[in-house]
């Protein structure tokens, strides 16, 4: 009986919850509801989260990094990556993508899932920081063709002593900056007031 | 022509050992908090960048010189690290794992937006103690800054190692980490160790971090790359292990440093920048996979 009364004011909830989505954007500035997008973004995310962490009981700090994937997956289906020298052409309708980056960053997730089966407690969150700052720089790397940067780097000054700490100047301050607004808790905190603006 | 070539491959070693020994204090920062009380910091490179803005701010803006800012700066550090621990870590130190990894990532975040709110995002130059100069070693020029960072790396590594091997304190911090029932019931006061443990730590993180600024500019998320490299030099050499830590940390800078250099030579042209931290997330992976307790890691023993 009581059950059954929580269930029917669950799907009350969640219909109300489903208007309240459909009207929202008449009432409020685009800014808001914006705003609100991310809202569910964040929501979203937290869901996946909440399977690993509070289902499984294991600790993932890495989950940007699988937020990163889709949206690169996303953004490849949709725009494609002719333009740098890929292969893919893109022209993909934007809502067929959602799909697909999630079953992409779903395998991904699987194959890492893998050896992190092997790996418990501090050393879990240990291995999926490191996939939340690594990230990043992977994705920039694909996207530029090795060739390019490699003559890009080359074709700088002479060489000097020190100069491999200059390069790796260069990685380090890439990192953050290109880590934008998902992966790296440190960033993602720092940068979110910029994120709806 | 191979002469040349060989200059150049050990100019490379030779700054591989520069950001390998900064790798390696961060990495023995890690291992000494996570010997003494079981948490990896996560907020370890922020506490760091932290640090080094403290030294910027003394000498760019309150007109001090390097070395009295560098020794305040550490003492500040080191009271800093106390206080972290008595105050944030103690109360969860001894709960469930994810509350631990919890705390040290909000420490992270906190101390990452305390350095934004205070002194904004803005990149910062610290000078450097060693100056710009390029010293000339048998045909391989080497950066001043290198040799200083390598020097400053190893004798803190030698201090550190007196001070556990040789004084009172050592003992006592050691017997604390190894087990802390029995220190205790011999007078050690086991969480003043933990404390001073952190302590150490914040201060080993406040030299790291000043060694790196003058070479990668100082901004807020200065040390969030190094910090994985210190992961992944700690993991290398053994969590549990010191020696292994300041193995770990110069093995990891030799590498990364050669691979960028056959990289440019040596058909590794797939190698690029954006590939070190990759890299680095790859040895954690692999180490944890294939050898969990590292290159000098003992195996662990599960306590009950």
């Amino acid at each position: 009986m009581n059950t059954r009364a929580t269930r029917i004011a669950g799907f009350v909830g969640f219909g109300a919850l489903v208007a309240l989505v459909v009207v929202l954007p008449a009432f409020v500035s685009d800014y808001n509801t914006q705003r609100f997008a991310y809202v569910g973004v964040y929501l979203i995310a937290l869901l996946g989260l909440n399977v690993l962490t509070g289902y499984t009981g294991q600790i993932s700090l890495g989950h940007g990094a699988f937020m990163a994937i889709g949206g690169y997956t996303s953004a490849l289906l949709m725009v494609g990556n002719e333009q740098f020298g890929g292969p893919i052409g893109g022209g993909v309708r934007d809502v067929w993508t959602i799909p697909v980056a999630g079953l992409v960053a779903g395998l991904i997730g699987f194959a890492f899932g893998i050896p992190a089966l092997r790996l418990s407690g501090l050393y879990l969150a240990l291995a999926t920081f490191a996939i939340a700052v690594a990230t990043p720089p992977c994705s920039s790397a694909s996207s530029s063709s090795p060739a390019a940067a490699r003559e890009s780097s080359s074709s700088g000054s002479p060489r000097r002593p020190g100069r491999s700490r200059g390069r790796s100047r260069s990685s380090a301050t890439r990192s953050p900056t290109t880590s934008g607004s998902t992966t790296s808790p440190g960033r993602s905190r720092s940068s979110r007031s910029s994120v709806p603006g | 022509m191979v002469l040349a070539t060989f200059a150049d491959f050990m100019q490379q070693v030779v700054s591989g050992l520069a950001s390998g020994g900064v790798y390696a204090l961060l990495a023995l920062a890690l291992v000494i908090i996570h010997r003494s009380t079981g948490v990896i910091n996560f907020a370890q490179g922020e506490m760091a960048t932290l640090s080094t803005y403290i030294a910027w701010t003394l000498t760019a803006n309150h007109g001090w010189s390097y070395w009295p800012a560098f020794v305040a700066t550490l003492a500040l550090s080191f009271g800093g690290g106390v206080l972290t621990h008595r105050v944030v870590i103690r109360p969860v130190e001894r709960g469930d794992v994810l509350r631990i990894v919890i705390v040290t990532i909000g420490l992270l975040i906190a101390i990452n937006g305390f350095v934004i709110w205070q002194w904004s995002g803005q990149p910062q130059q610290l000078g450097s103690p060693f100056g710009t100069s390029v010293i000339d070693v048998g045909g391989v020029a080497i950066a001043a800054q290198d040799i200083g960072t390598i020097a400053v790396a190893f004798g803190i590594v030698a201090l550190l190692w007196v001070l556990f091997r040789f004084t009172k304190v050592g003992l006592a911090l050691r017997a604390s980490a190894v087990n802390p029932e029995e220190a205790r019931l011999v007078g050690v006061r086991v969480t003043w160790m933990l404390a001073l443990g952190w302590g150490l730590a914040a201060t080993l993180g406040a030299v790291a971090g000043m060694l790196t600024a003058p070479t990668v500019g100082l901004d807020p998320n200065m040390m969030q790359a190094i910090l994985i490299y210190a992961f992944a030099a700690a993991v290398l050499g053994g969590i549990d292990s010191p020696v292994g830590a300041v193995v770990g940390g110069l093995l990891l800078g030799v590498l990364l440093n050669l691979l960028s250099y056959l990289s440019q030579y040596h058909g590794l042209g797939w190698f690029t920048e954006e590939l070190r931290l990759p890299t680095a997330l790859l040895v954690i992976l692999v180490v944890l996979l294939v050898r969990p307790t590292g290159l000098f890691g003992k195996p662990e023993v599960k306590r009950v």
